[in-house]
């Protein structure tokens, strides 16, 4: 066993764990964030056509270094790997942009009535909106506090930086997102 | 944004609000969230078969370097269809039960080669999607320790075909396995895991080949996919990404031909999103004076 791990590229600590052990961890992975995940991919620009695939990559690559990620450490790393995933995926998008465009949720709308459904639509592409005349900086710090209402603690802690940073970029990320929404709706007046 | 006036009429502090209200209660779509699950299980499973190659004490030259692209492919297998979820299970049961019989055998351990029902390789010809119609597990099969609680109900697997080939099917579990049954099983799966291994090299050919924009080699791997496997593991992500392709290469028409007869034929692939998409695009080309 320790022969094909050493030859491998990248060989997987969790290897030696027994796959129940993996499997298990794996599935509470999901289970815990996979809206947060999710929310997160899309409120970074990623299209809900292709918000699956990105989270998909996210949980993958944390299913496979699984046995590096600190218990309790779940959601740093997950961030991390949106992030990754997401510039990833924004810089190929960029190139058939054409070809992807967002398209109605799969799931969750039988409950819905057209109405609700439109205006949820209508809600989300305007912060999107709005979320993307942010810089990324701020946007990952608006998005983790007002959308995942994260504490700035927690955000610090998550993102890697400190509590200051996390509070001065909320503050001109904030007014930010106001100073657009002025615009917009002077625009739309 | 057209549509959104009225959205813009409300007060900045409540608009604010419920735009981060709506954003808060934004939850991931089911099937995302239970195709993360068998993906994640697939790529522990990748774990495990890495640990399992010690057990099974061959093939350990397969693995080299494939292991992430098998559990790759392995989970699109899986959420696309039953039989990614049969090599799994044989997996999971000679990983973790090397003494209970494996007792499987796969469909990808039967060659397909010589299909008289292979459909013409040039993608100009309108060619129709070869779909392999994938049988539901047998309510006698063994459940799987871990992988099946994940797995997408038999009901959802695609049943539609569109050439009449022969079913994937899985054979009944051995009542009283032996040894030679054992190793035959072995062999099986090692057998499956080589054509498996060559089904996801191609693919994966492909997908390099649409993200740099290069159609023709796209279409190239996919040609010699549909070539060697008329009746593959993976054929749903070959239709996608043969839509993809198509429709990069410029036969927006055909693209859109084939877009139409993917969401018709597996309407509960994960990839049905994305080939509405392209879909989308391509009437939106075809209105267009």
């Amino acid at each position: 066993m320790s022969d094909l791990s050493l030859a491998l590229d990248s060989p997987p600590a969790g290897a030696r764990d027994s796959v129940g052990n993996s499997d298990t961890r794996a599935r509470a992975l999901v289970n815990d964030h996979f809206d947060f995940v999710w929310r997160l991919l899309r409120r970074l620009g990623i299209p809900e056509a292709d918000a699956d695939d990105a989270a998909q990559q996210v949980f993958i690559v944390g299913t496979r270094r699984l046995a590096d990620i600190l218990l309790g450490n779940e959601r740093t790393f997950l961030y991390g790997a949106a992030l990754r995933v997401a510039s990833t995926m924004r810089r190929n998008s960029a190139r058939r942009a054409r070809f992807i465009r967002s398209v109605p949720a799969e799931s969750d709308t039988s409950l819905r009535t057209p109405h609700d459904e439109l205006e949820r639509h209508l809600a989300l592409a305007l912060l999107d909106q709005l979320l993307s005349s942010l810089d990324d900086d701020q946007r990952a710090i608006f998005v983790l506090c007002e959308i995942e209402e994260l504490t700035a603690p927690q955000v610090a802690a998550i993102v890697n930086i400190p509590v200051g940073t996390v509070a001065s970029r909320l503050r001109r990320a904030r007014h930010s997102f106001g100073a657009e929404l002025k615009r917009l709706k002077a625009q739309g007046t | 944004m057209p549509g959104s006036d009225a959205l813009l009429d409300k007060p900045s502090a409540e608009l604010t609000e419920l735009l981060l209200r709506v954003a808060r209660a934004d939850a991931a779509p089911r099937e995302a969230r239970e195709r993360a699950l068998q993906n994640v299980a697939a790529a522990a499973l990748g774990l495990g078969v890495l640990s399992g190659t010690a057990v099974l004490g061959s093939r350990a030259s397969l693995l080299k370097g494939t292991s992430w692209l098998v559990a790759k492919w392995l989970a699109a297998g899986m959420s696309t269809g039953l039989l990614g979820l049969t090599v799994a299970q044989g997996v999971v049961q000679l990983v973790a039960e090397p003494a209970a019989p494996p007792a499987l055998s796969t469909a990808t351990s039967t060659p397909a080669r010589a299909n008289p029902h292979s459909v013409p390789l040039a993608p100009e010809s309108a060619a129709p999607l070869v779909v392999a119609q994938l049988s539901p597990a047998t309510p006698a099969a063994t459940p799987a320790q871990s992988v099946a609680s994940s797995a997408r109900a038999p009901s959802s697997a695609p049943a539609l075909a569109m050439a009449p080939v022969a079913p994937i099917a899985r054979e009944p579990k051995s009542p009283s396995p032996t040894s030679s049954a054992r190793t035959e099983a072995t062999s099986a799966l090692a057998n499956s895991k080589s054509s498996l291994t060559r089904e996801l090299t191609l693919l994966e050919q492909a997908r390099s080949a649409l993200a740099q924009r290069a159609a023709g080699g796209a279409l190239q791997a996919l040609d010699q996919y549909r070539s060697e496997f008329p009746r593959g593991a993976l054929q749903v992500e070959a239709a996608a990404l043969r839509v993809e392709a198509v429709g990069q290469s410029g036969d927006r028409a055909l693209a859109q031909r084939l877009a139409l007869a993917f969401l018709a034929n597996f309407p509960t692939s994960a990839r049905c999103a994305r080939v509405r998409a392209y879909s989308e695009v391509f009437v939106g080309d075809a209105q267009k004076p």
